[in-house]
């Protein structure tokens, strides 16, 4: 494997909060934060940190605006959130649950090639827009969907990994498997909660461990 | 699995800039604010196929192992993982692709703390897909971003690492799109 042809750097790295539920500002029956606020804050907190917007391209990346906004042609975003991007090369990128790391790769090619030399990725998504059964249908498409949606459970992929669980269960055990998913999930929010724009920082569990050790049941996902 | 073992729906954006050497100063960065990116590994399975090992991310190990090579670093060099674990199998089995654990023993390799803060290798200090939240286009780039805090000094809890190498995994799908990461500290 051949080293990178020059140094490539990250810089100005900038996240909002994550929101959906387990955040106290989170209300479903309340109109949600506009996905244009969510990218222009990003923007602004990574322009932010630049002394000059020598910004030469941008790549934007979602995995189903499509149809949760029902928003295509998200290369037009860039211009708007960074002014320095008009008239300059923008693209869109799509890997489902991977289009994140898939814009930074594609943006490294650009460098590495010099096309550009400096990049500006962001990478968003707004899931709340729907209920969460019809957002597994929409999720559904990181899958072969025309073959394996119909077979496949209401919420999709937490049923595609279930299979991948209890294979697991089978090949290695349950018990002590299912100790150290719980003490991931334990480990997942401890550090949340170290995090101000996580998901689960204002979580208030005492026993995350024995809440994620709660025996599965298979008629339904959400505790009843 | 039970609804703790998923990450959960999610809004949200997450931005960061790549850059050569001269973009660096034409921007006005300091290297001492940025991070290094020494290797990038990218594979892809076919998506008609179902997994041949349901109890293994092979297409996540090989863009590891591809990232790994390209850094001229090997895994035991590896500072802090970020790790994509959109479930918690998930994670045990990113574990066991880039062979921090063998098969069978990610679970009691996260039992006996190695991927807590102050544990051998401290995995998703951010909180991961599970605690930081998992809106799918965003996660990739929250990723790198967190990566790149934790290097350079500006997480909201960062720790001292004993390597100065940062390695993280995103996937699409049932590991069928997946890039690989290495930085280090710029």
């Amino acid at each position: 494997m051949k080293k990178l042809r020059k140094k490539i750097y990250v810089a100005a790295g900038y996240n909002t909060v994550f929101c959906g539920p387990g955040r106290n500002e989170f209300d479903p029956s309340k109109p949600l934060r506009p996905f244009e606020d969510y990218l222009q804050e990003t923007a602004k907190g990574t322009c932010a940190q630049l002394q000059q917007q020598a910004i030469d391209e941008g790549i934007i990346g979602s995995f189903m605006s499509g149809r949760f906004l029902k928003q295509a042609n998200l290369p037009g975003f860039l211009p708007f959130i960074v002014p320095e991007l008009h008239n300059k090369p923008c693209t869109a990128v799509e890997g489902a649950c991977g289009t994140g790391g898939r814009a930074i790769a594609m943006a490294m090619r650009s460098v590495l090639s010099d096309l550009s030399d400096v990049v500006f990725v962001v990478g968003f998504e707004m899931q709340n827009v729907v209920k969460s059964v019809y957002g597994s249908d929409i999720l559904a498409g990181a899958a072969y969907y025309s073959k394996e949606r119909k077979f496949g459970d209401a919420f999709f992929f937490p049923g595609i990994f279930a299979k991948r669980a209890g294979a697991y269960f089978d090949a290695y055990g349950e018990p002590a498997t299912r100790q150290g998913m719980a003490k991931w999930y334990e480990q997942a929010i401890q550090n949340a909660r170290k995090n101000p724009k996580a998901q689960e920082y204002q979580n208030t569990t005492k026993d995350l461990f024995g809440l994620a050790m709660t025996p599965p049941d298979p008629e339904h996902l959400f505790p009843t | 699995m039970n609804l703790y073992d998923c990450s959960k729906i999610s809004d949200g954006a997450s931005s960061l800039i790549i850059a050569s050497q001269e973009g660096l100063k034409k921007c006005g960065i300091d290297r001492s604010v940025a991070a290094e990116v020494i290797g990038l590994g990218e594979a892809e399975e076919d998506i008609t196929a179902p997994p041949a090992d349901p109890t293994a991310l092979r297409t996540s190990a090989f863009a590891a192992s591809k990232a790994l090579e390209q850094a001229g670093i090997t895994k035991e060099q590896v500072g802090t993982l970020e790790l994509h674990d959109c479930f918690t199998i998930t994670a045990l089995l990113a574990l066991e692709a880039l062979g921090y654990a063998k098969k069978g023993e990610a679970a009691q390799y996260i039992l006996e703390g190695n991927t807590a803060p102050y544990g051998i290798l401290p995995t998703n200090l951010s909180g991961g897909l599970g605690g930081f939240g998992h809106p799918t286009g965003a996660t990739g780039v929250r990723q790198l971003v967190d990566l790149l805090h934790q290097l350079t000094g500006k997480a909201a809890h960062t720790i001292s690492l004993k390597h100065p190498f940062g390695l993280m995994l995103s996937m699409g799908g049932n590991d069928k799109t997946v890039t690989a990461l290495v930085i280090t500290k710029g």
